[in-house]
């Protein structure tokens, strides 16, 4: 394979490439030190460019610009220099993979090593789990006499098992403890050339939230991870020594301590929630005999309506729009400013045909009332009769136009003598 | 149709502010233009609205460059909304000086170039970006690298005081 270019290593990061070009990359990438360099340079660039568009926020819409795909805002670093030297890390989202650097000896040896950690680990799981199944099953005396071992084995055991996830079970469940095997462990270290990154579960950090796909694109992202996680766990499956039953053995074991341990702690948060429940309940009884009407809680107010609600527009349009949808300058009342123009459904305007939308010219009085010039291009055939309403509505040659709004007739009659 | 075009406007109009503010740097131009953009889906509803919308709002920000003379007529009234205050197109970057600096930097960056980025930094994929610009899908990660390694490069001279031509 040829070196790679900028652009394959930008369409890589952003997710853009299929798994067969993903797999033939980062067999190069192992052998290639010099497309190693370039992949750690273009991810410094990736980045900083990600994190710079990122920073132009329109000023009053960053709260509601989290649409889909987009992106919050990301915060400007204070001094570059400093930033750059370290770069925040690509955000999660679609690319899949994480490529390694070229491995180094160190990495080498620490894959070498590993295993025969895993092997320790295996051997004191298993050394636990023949302890607590001696205890269980012998008299009172051998009971007696390893109590002590069962009880203080459980820490060592239970530890290790949440740092080095060793089973497949572990490394398939997902969640905090699935994370944790993926990224630092050791074992997953022995995996790295190809280590997925499961989407983050819960609360997701400000970055990757800004950087998630659309509902549909996210299940699929993760079941494509899943599916890498499967086939990751597969071949994991497939390198293990055979010490399945010493596993199963061992994995019994915890799990017989986990649930004994679980049933200590039902028992106690039982005892303690009837003192909390009995304290609660004189608690309350207190405060009944002292405040007998009790006030009712504060109903929240409704959230006030938009301007554009209020005035029943879609979407607010410019001179421009306005004069195309009439055909003609739009019409004003003379002597006040508008405070916006739209385009309103044509069964909101009485006498307008409903078919199409009306021009609408929102005022608003002193008193904050608004008030709304409806216009609308009149077509052959078109009734221009009006309703029955004692509201303004008239024609201005080809225009049809109502006057109506939050104030009384007599005021809008008025000011229908003003509309030019 | 209304109500699909509403349900369009609720959806894409501040992806659609927020790109065309990145690209013209004046939030009222943005806004403007946005509304342009809904305005013709009124008259022309588009099949598949999220690339036509972005489409259609950079042909008027190229429009809009060269169309100068009636841009002040068409925000006339648009101005005079009291809920929004009047002020200088770019009196909220002045403020940050980094942003000014990374608008300043966007700006050296060619046309294809910067729009790429901008779609990028809306969700758009490769395909949506290359279906929104006349590009090749294929052509699609070698502009974006170009683009993004020209925004740092011109964003890194513009805080040591330099001009870096695209």
């Amino acid at each position: 394979m040829s070196h790679l270019d900028e652009g394959t290593l930008h369409a890589l990061l952003d997710g853009e490439l299929e798994l067969t070009e993903v797999k033939e990359i980062q067999a190069h990438l192992g052998t290639c030190s010099a497309c190693g360099s370039r992949l750690r340079q273009v991810k410094e660039f990736y980045a900083e460019a990600e994190r710079l568009v990122g920073a132009i926020e329109v000023p009053g819409l960053a709260a509601a610009s989290a649409g889909p795909g987009g992106r919050a805002p990301v915060p400007l670093a204070p001094a570059g220099r400093a930033e750059r030297a370290a770069p925040p890390p690509v955000p999660a989202g679609p690319p899949i993979l994480l490529l390694p650097d070229n491995p180094t000896w160190a990495d080498q040896s620490r894959r070498v090593v590993a295993p025969l950690k895993w092997v320790a680990v295996l051997a004191v799981a298993v050394g636990a789990g023949f302890l607590v199944s001696e205890a269980r099953r012998g008299s009172e005396a051998a009971r007696l006499a390893t109590t002590p071992v069962a009880e203080s084995a459980p820490a060592p055991v239970l530890s290790t098992e949440e740092a080095t996830p060793s089973t497949d079970s572990a490394a398939l469940s997902g969640g905090a403890r699935g994370d944790l095997a993926l990224a630092d462990s050791e074992p997953a270290a022995a995996q790295r050339e190809v280590r997925p990154v499961t989407p983050a579960p819960a609360p997701a950090p400000p970055v990757a939230a800004a950087k998630a796909k659309p509902p549909d694109e996210v299940v699929d992202s993760a079941n494509d991870a899943n599916d890498r996680v499967v086939e990751l766990a597969d071949r994991k499956g497939a390198d293990a020594p055979p010490t399945k039953d010493v596993r199963a053995e061992a994995a019994r074991a915890l799990e017989e301590l986990d649930q004994e341990r679980r049933v200590a702690r039902a028992a106690a948060a039982t005892a303690a929630l009837d003192s909390v429940r009995r304290q609660d309940q004189a608690l309350r009884r207190e405060r009944a005999a002292l405040a007998p009407a009790a006030a009712p809680a504060p109903v929240a107010a409704p959230p006030q309506p938009t301007l554009e609600q209020r005035a029943e527009t879609y979407i607010r349009i410019g001179l421009d729009e306005a004069a195309r949808q009439l055909g003609r300058p739009v019409h004003v009342i003379e002597g006040m400013s508008p405070l916006f123009m739209g385009l309103a459904q044509g069964r909101t305007s009485p006498g307008a045909d409903t078919t199409r939308p009306v021009v609408r010219v929102v005022y608003q009085d002193a008193q904050g009332r608004l008030i709304l010039l409806d216009q609308q291009r009149i077509r052959p055939g078109q009734s221009t009769a009006a309703p029955a309403s004692p509201e303004p509505h008239w024609t201005m040659g080809e225009i049809l136009l109502h006057l109506h709004g939050e104030i009384g007739p007599d005021v809008l009659r008025t000011l229908r003598s003003r509309v030019r | 149709m209304t109500a699909d075009l509403a349900q369009l406007f609720e959806q894409y109009y501040p992806a659609l502010v927020r790109m065309l503010y990145r690209r013209t740097g004046d939030r009222d131009r943005a806004e403007d233009l946005a509304q342009e953009t809904f305005a013709r889906a009124v008259s022309a509803p588009p099949d598949n609205p999220r690339p036509w919308l972005f489409a259609v709002a950079l042909n008027l920000v190229r429009e809009d460059g060269r169309r100068t003379v009636t841009r002040g007529r068409r925000l006339e009234l648009l101005r005079a909304e009291q809920d929004h205050p009047a002020t200088g197109p770019d009196t909220e970057v002045v403020r940050n000086e980094d942003a000014a600096r990374v608008r300043a930097a966007l700006a050296e960056l060619n046309e294809r170039d910067r729009e790429a980025l901008l779609l990028k930094a809306e969700g758009f994929n490769y395909e949506e970006i290359a279906a929104t610009l006349g590009l090749a899908k294929g052509a699609v990660g070698t502009t974006l690298a170009r683009a993004r390694r020209r925004l740092v490069e011109a964003y890194r001279a513009q805080e040591r005081g330099e001009h870096v031509a695209s």
